[in-house]
């Protein structure tokens, strides 16, 4: 059994048990998309991201990850997204050439900018590429992030997927919102009202295994955001043979200052305090753990105490944090009374945010709920030891001088992405180390 | 002086500042948590000024305010929440000052006179292991004094040996131990099994369990369910099935149900309850957090501890049962906070 929320449109509350019919139904719809142009669905996303912007209840309900999302959801954004990913975003159109080449020429004229050098033209070898979708993408969300689903969900109608979602019981009327605004718009090409017919949301008991073994076997694309114990129970389902799987989660994130970009530690503070509060580091691509680098304008603990006094703003003037549960109040407490006899703790009377200082040189363990450990560094190689594949983000402030040189030799084990401090909670693809919609399509070749 | 009377708060704010203190001389660590706090043991104070830290600080500080040559005993607590126990450093002052609590309190929920015990548990329990004992088996240990003879119920497999109910048999004035989960199971798995019928010959004994509720509260049974079922399975009444609540950090201090089901303080002892999300203090009859204030430790600095069960302090000096002091009730103990989301990370990658 499971119950529908989104269906056909419109929001609903509705237990059923026909899972094949809601398949069949969503599935009916794949020649709708297919029959749209890649660039139809990013200037309606366009122009949804800007009814979005354009809405003072959104505002207020979303907070500063509206203006992420409307950016996101640019033209420009989406078509350079879709080309990165898919090399050509008309391959999901049609039939093109991926293996046309533009190489340097060999007499390279020394002083001359690199866009100014001669260019040679290598033919392709007649073979021609088409991104078919692969059909239904089921999509398992997670309960603290709901809203992080929005991202696989428009990178799945890109690639022309209906898409069946099954949401947190506990968090989902945000989804519903923004899904339910789809109606609100249309371009010349795309009626929202249409659109969001390709998108169903149900909720499904956890332990009703038979149930999310049906979603299981029915979807030709896994895509599963949440922890340890939800991803392993979503990867251990039954699933058919050529159904791709789409893991985000469960990861950690950590961010680095290098001792050269502590002349800017004002600003880096601020940003910082932004990565760190908008989910309250529910997010995998929240940082938990700063390292600062010695030898810079200031010490660690010197920026510790910025960073506290940048959180307390974050939290009176920008995203005041809502309730912190009883359980992780006293996780909080335990932190701070350990650290206040093996550190520096600062943190605010009702356990909005805290900041950890200590002198170990090791990742922290993550205690979520805006708090942040801070530690000095000697040598910012030793932290290419704790990276493997369970590390998402580097948040990096370093000069580009050696930036490249050490994230290269950083990132051999682990660590997908090194964004900018500020950036790291902001969704860009790839995402955990893949290009989603590379593999929300299959690559149909054809001769010339 | 009576375990339960009013007019000890003079007397056990001395003795707490006596406490506050040495442990503030004696623990580097206790000095500076105290010093963070702007907490000055030789200023002035009340009881609720005296900071706290949560009982979960033994998992991962060890702290402790005397030599390590002094220490005679190192008690382990379950790890049932977050499988790493905490660690208890005990010398002789506080082992027997906690025995000396703990038989004043138990003399006034079962007699000072001895009776033969019968233990839902195994005798491989109580024995210590290079000094270090589990919690179950302290708790055992501590109810020795009030025993003429113990038997244990179980073998080490933790199911009924059959000479011990050989034992049982004749036995009349007894009183019953265990922890409550452990009962519980073997409450389910014997309740038809007619070789037990020695346990129902004996009647209206008492029955102390401990160890608290979490699992059971998992399993979604109710406190009335548990007494009813109990009494039914050990011939008894309902008002004598007592759950005692307490905790290894705070050993001897320990809050037996009275016959009204209400928990009452002892003189050794105090509680407040704490605001669950801003740790103040709660309006009378609210429910909160539980803390914990004693000055039996010695050896280490648990004289003021945060736990994370919920209580309410629901009376003062003036239940049916004729004991004075503050009286509470164990609401539920505080949810683990989930993290279910795509940064729930893995332990072993951090430190």
């Amino acid at each position: 059994m499971f119950r529908k929320i989104f269906y056909h449109g419109k929001i609903y509350d509705e237990e059923s048990g026909d899972m094949d019919g809601l398949v069949a139904e969503l599935r009916s719809c794949l020649p709708y998309l297919h029959g749209l142009k890649v660039d139809e669905l990013i200037g309606f996303f366009d122009a949804l991201g800007k009814h979005w912007s354009q809405d003072p209840e959104m505002k207020k309900r979303f907070g500063p990850m509206l203006k992420h999302w409307v950016d996101f959801m640019s033209t420009n954004n989406l078509a350079m997204m879709v080309d990165t990913a898919l090399r050509r975003r008309d391959s999901l159109d049609g039939f093109v050439k991926l293996n046309d080449r533009w190489t340097e020429g060999e007499n390279k004229i020394e002083g001359v900018e690199e866009h100014l050098r001669p260019q040679i033209h290598l033919p392709a070898n007649g073979v021609l590429y088409h991104a078919q979708p692969r059909g239904l993408a089921v999509h398992w969300l997670a309960g603290n992030v709901p809203v992080l689903g929005i991202f696989s969900i428009l990178e799945s109608l890109l690639t022309k997927n209906v898409n069946l979602v099954k949401a947190s019981s506990k968090a989902y009327e945000d989804l519903i919102t923004l899904l339910d605004s789809f109606n609100a718009v249309s371009t010349p090409k795309v009626k929202g009202s249409e659109l969001v017919r390709t998108i169903a949301v149900i909720l499904v008991d956890r332990n009703d295994m038979e149930t999310n073994e049906a979603l299981s076997m029915n979807a030709d694309i896994r895509i599963a955001w949440g922890g340890h114990e939800a991803i392993e129970t979503i990867v251990g389902l039954r699933k058919r043979f050529y159904t791709e799987d789409i893991i985000y989660g469960p990861k950690y994130s950590y961010a680095l200052i290098a001792g050269e970009c502590l002349d800017d530690y004002k600003k880096l503070a601020q940003r910082l305090a932004i990565d760190i509060s908008v989910f309250d580091q529910n997010t995998c691509s929240s940082p938990h753990t700063l390292f600062v680098e010695k030898g810079g304008k200031i010490s660690a603990l010197d920026f510790a105490k910025e960073l506290a006094s940048q959180l307390s703003l974050v939290n009176r003037t920008l995203l005041p944090k809502g309730r912190t549960e009883p359980g992780k109040v006293m996780d909080m407490l335990a932190i701070k009374s350990k650290y206040e006899m093996l550190g520096e703790v600062f943190s605010s009377e009702k356990n909005e945010w805290m900041v950890v200082y200590s002198e170990e040189e090791v990742l922290a363990e993550a205690c979520f709920s805006r708090v942040i450990f801070v530690r000095p560094i000697d040598d910012v190689n030793k932290l290419a030891g704790f990276n493997d594949r369970h590390m998402q983000a580097l948040g990096l402030a370093m000069g580009k001088e050696r930036k490249f040189g050490f994230v290269d030799k950083l990132t051999v084990r682990g660590v997908d992405r090194c964004p900018a401090i500020g950036q790291m909670i902001f969704f860009e693809s790839p995402w955990d180390g893949m290009f989603g919609m590379d593999r929300m399509v299959r690559w149909v070749t054809c001769h010339e | 002086m009576k375990p339960f009377q009013d007019g000890k708060r003079e007397l056990f704010m001395e003795a707490m500042k006596e406490s506050l203190r040495l442990h503030y001389e004696k623990c580097g660590l206790y000095r500076k948590f105290c010093q963070k706090n702007n907490f000055d043991p030789y200023g002035s104070y009340t009881l609720e000024d005296i900071p706290f830290f949560p009982v979960s600080l033994f998992k991962t500080v060890k702290l402790i305010s005397v030599d390590e040559k002094d220490v005679v005993r190192i008690v382990n607590s379950s790890a049932t929440t977050s499988g790493i126990p905490s660690t208890i450093y005990l010398d002789n002052v506080t082992a027997k000052r906690q025995v000396k609590a703990l038989n004043s309190i138990m003399s006034s929920f079962i007699g000072s006179e001895r009776k033969t015990f019968i233990v839902f548990d195994c005798p491989e329990t109580i024995k210590s292991n290079d000094g270090k004992l589990a919690s179950r088996g302290t708790a055992i240990r501590g109810f020795l004094p009030f025993s003429k003879k113990m038997i244990f119920l179980l073998n080490k497999d933790l199911e009924i040996d059959r000479d011990a109910l050989k034992q049982i048999e004749g036995e009349k004035d007894v009183c019953y131990l265990g922890f409550t989960f452990l009962i519980y199971q073997i409450m389910q798995k014997y309740k038809s099994d007619t070789e037990i019928r020695v346990l129902k010959n004996i009647i209206g004994s008492s029955v102390l369990h401990l160890g608290g509720w979490k699992k059971l509260q998992e399993l979604n049974i109710s406190k009335p369910t548990f007494n009813k079922e109990l009494a039914r399975f050990l011939n008894t009444d309902e008002r004598k099935v007592i759950d005692v609540y307490g905790m290894v950090e705070q050993l001897g201090t320990i809050y037996p149900d009275c016959e009204f089901g209400y928990k009452h303080v002892p003189v050794y002892s105090e509680i407040i309850i704490r605001d669950m999300e801003t740790l103040k203090l709660v309006k009378e009859g609210e429910e909160g957090f539980i803390q914990l204030l004693t000055p039996l430790p010695h050896s280490y600095p648990g004289i003021s501890v945060l736990s994370d069960d919920i209580g309410v302090i629901v009376k003062n000096d003036e239940c049916g049962c004729g004991r004075k002091g503050k009286a509470f009730l164990f609401r539920s103990r505080a949810q683990k906070a989930e993290q279910k989301g795509c940064g729930d990370t893995i332990q072993q990658h951090t430190l």
